[in-house]
């Protein structure tokens, strides 16, 4: 086995997908669950909400960008290593 | 990094959106409960007590222009208005006789007449309006002092810039910029994947099988997306997570499911050729059955919750207003971008583990 | 003149097509004929739900149940609320849908190896898809219609527009068979095909099932409203895209 076939990228990637998405689907209806009628009402907890979207934004940017790059050396690695 | 100028502009109109569509306040509003008493006789003093959100009454003392308008260009207006705070007031009506509402036919058949609209404008806080705010009894013989009724002349354009205050949806307004691009998102991803679909069956090649499927990736995954926010915004506004009267919901979650099966399909075949081939050929037919799910049924199906009601798939002209508008077409592209980015990336992985599993052992 | 012969060709291609829609249609008819252990097994797959169903539910609709038994001390008195018309049209519909699925399941499923090379050399993928589909929509239709008549004995008939009800059984099962044919042909290429049938199908005709669920709401009287028309054209529509799609899409299916 080659040892760039032993990392599973598809491994990382997938489990570090399925955390994402579930963390969001724990995240967000367990905010919404104990909200009263007048939730975004109160100001200091619509800036927590804002605060706590812009991390997801900026974490999920952050994912794609390094993603990107780390595909962009993969690729560079593996279809040099072809020719 | 292959860094592209898309990728710039994705990540560019998604940052525009978020902190637009987060921060630009909201209008001001009548609270959908703000209203006592519910009911008002006409022929007779009315004192009504308002709550509202997001007006600067205080500043406004003694500018503050409030009437009930019970036509087009006729309004009830107030004696006088007292500020307790700056989002409550307590206002007083001499109600003259009213014997008639204005005309509710032109807002075609079956939608309620949205007289009598409460209005209350503060140069600093600007236009606060509620339609149907109160019951207004009608005077008993049908007469109506229209001498008595001062006229409603249009206010001037509120001095903020802001995102309407819509009852029931509040600050969850916002999820439009998040919501609604999921479907839209979903569908321009859907039907890349399907073209790539149609080429996998004229020309078949490896790369156009993959792109198709990671297309049907991200779009599955914004599919997803779209059924939460929709839902946790269902349960905001209609106070429940999921229901059987909205057919939009539960065809869209269908359309979802037959994606899902694309890739159960995907993982039953094993031979290569096959499986490009048949999910190429399941793919068109599931792209079919998303714009009949998506389009076809909820255009014909008698009920939605949605705004934009009957006949009107995803919103129409006058749910949404030029600062709304400003952030929503923007986030439309900006996601869909970041579909096609996932897609992208998911590509290149495939592509990859493709070539490392054609790469000799070591041992 | 060459114009006239070109159309006496296509006109003639045409002709064959149709003898070969209508040989491969009589086929699968005479195959069923055959094989009547087939199509027993689904009208005894019909009859023991409707019991099971008659069974579990406890009553008719509309119709109480009041039994007595025994005198003095020991009188015993049983009795259940009626059934309401929205459970009978439940029931109804996951009757009709696993009949589809156990009917039309193994159209495509039978036809492989060796005896699909000898169809590909009588007709073109088209005719034989055709075939298929036609014979599928007409054993769906004999299979919703008895359906309709065994469940109607055993549980009672509440149907109060009777003929919106039929036309919508006869489009829906029409829709179930597209459907399912398209859905099988595509099964029977992978293993496993039996479940990847269920995994493929049941997305698919959601919209039917929908669809059908209003129907026989407005049919039932549960829904006053007069709205069936947009209804009855989402089936027509689903049923001639349905249809389209796989007139199109099997030929890739078909070749290898």
């Amino acid at each position: 086995m080659h040892p760039l076939a032993q990392q599973n990228f598809m491994q990382t990637f997938l489990n570090r997908t399925v955390f994402f998405a579930l963390s969001l689907l724990i995240a967000l209806p367990a905010r919404a669950a104990d909200a009263p009628v007048d939730f975004f009402h109160f100001a200091g907890k619509f800036y927590g909400v804002v605060a706590v979207i812009g991390v997801i934004f900026v974490g999920l940017i952050a994912f794609l960008v390094w993603t990107d790059l780390k595909l962009g050396r993969l690729e560079k690695t593996v279809f040099s290593q072809k020719k | 990094m292959k860094f592209s100028w898309w990728k710039i502009l994705c990540v560019a109109l998604l940052a525009f959106t978020f902190t637009a569509g987060l921060l630009i306040p909201l209008g001001p509003g009548i609270l959908g409960d703000g209203v006592t008493p519910a009911v008002l006789s006409s022929a007779a003093p009315g004192q009504l007590n308002v709550r509202t959100y997001n007006t600067l009454f205080v500043r406004d003392t003694g500018r503050i222009v409030a009437r009930l308008r019970v036509s087009d260009d006729r309004a009830v207006c107030a004696r006088s208005v007292r500020v307790a705070n700056d989002n409550e007031l307590d206002i007083a009506f001499d109600i003259p006789p009213i014997g008639e509402l204005g005309d509710s036919s032109r807002f075609g058949p079956g939608m309620a007449s949205p007289f009598p609209v409460l209005e209350i404008y503060g140069p600093s806080s600007g236009l606060a309006t509620q339609e149907r705010a109160v019951v207004l009894r009608k005077s008993a013989d049908g007469y109506t002092d229209t001498a008595a009724l001062c006229e409603a002349t249009p206010f001037p354009r509120g001095p903020r810039m802001a995102f309407p205050f819509i009852n029931l949806n509040e600050e969850s307004n916002r999820n439009l910029f998040f919501h609604v691009p999921m479907w839209f998102g979903m569908t321009l991803l859907m039907l890349a994947s399907m073209v790539f679909s149609v080429r996998q069956l004229r020309v078949p090649s490896a790369r156009n099988d993959r792109w198709a499927r990671s297309l049907a990736v991200a779009g599955t995954l914004f599919g997803v997306l779209g059924l939460i926010t929709g839902s946790i915004w269902a349960r905001f506004t209609w106070g429940t997570w999921w229901t059987v009267h909205e057919v939009k919901l539960n065809a869209a979650a269908a359309a979802v499911l037959v994606y899902l099966a694309y890739f159960v399909l995907r993982g039953a075949i094993e031979d290569e050729a096959a499986k490009a081939r048949i999910s190429a050929v399941y793919s068109i037919f599931a792209f079919v059955m998303l714009i009949v799910l998506t389009f076809v049924i909820p255009r014909m199906a008698p009920e939605s919750l949605h705004p934009g009601g009957k006949g009107n798939v995803v919103f129409s002209q006058y749910d949404l207003d030029n600062t709304m508008r400003m952030v929503f077409y923007p986030a439309v592209i900006g996601w869909t971008l970041l579909g096609v980015w996932i897609a992208e990336l998911n590509a290149r992985l495939e592509r990859i583990q493709e070539a490392v599993s054609e790469f000799p052992s070591d041992r | 003149m060459a114009g006239v012969q070109v159309r006496l060709c296509a006109y003639l291609r045409a002709v064959s097509e149709m003898r070969a829609i209508a040989h491969l249609f009589f086929k699968d008819l005479l195959l069923e004929l055959r094989q009547k252990y087939a199509i027993g097994g689904i009208l005894l797959y019909v009859a023991s739900t409707v019991f099971l169903v008659f069974y579990a539910v406890g009553t008719r609709v509309g119709q109480s149940t009041q039994l007595t038994t025994g005198m003095g001390p020991l009188k015993k008195t049983v009795s259940d609320v009626p059934a309401t018309a929205s459970v009978w049209a439940a029931f109804f519909w996951v009757i009709v849908l696993f009949a589809a699925v156990n009917a039309i399941a193994k159209s495509f499923v039978a036809e492989h190896g060796n005896r699909r090379l000898y169809y590909f050399t009588l007709a073109s993928p088209t005719a034989f898809v055709l075939a298929k589909m036609l014979y599928s929509a007409a054993l769906m239709t004999v299979l919703s219609v008895l359906s309709f008549a065994v469940y109607g004995v055993v549980m009672a008939n509440p149907v109060k527009e009777v003929g919106l009800f039929y036309l919508a059984l006869l489009l829906g099962g029409i829709g179930l068979a597209f459907a399912f044919t398209f859905v099988s042909a595509i099964a029977a290429k992978a293993d496993n095909s039996a479940t990847l049938m269920a995994v493929l199908g049941f997305p698919v005709v959601l919209p039917i099932l929908l669809t059908l669920v209003r129907l026989s709401k407005y049919a039932l009287h549960l829904n006053m409203d007069r709205g069936y028309v947009s209804d009855l054209l989402i089936l027509v529509s689903v049923d001639v895209l349905l249809a389209a799609c796989a007139v199109v899409l099997f030929p890739y299916l078909w070749k290898e």
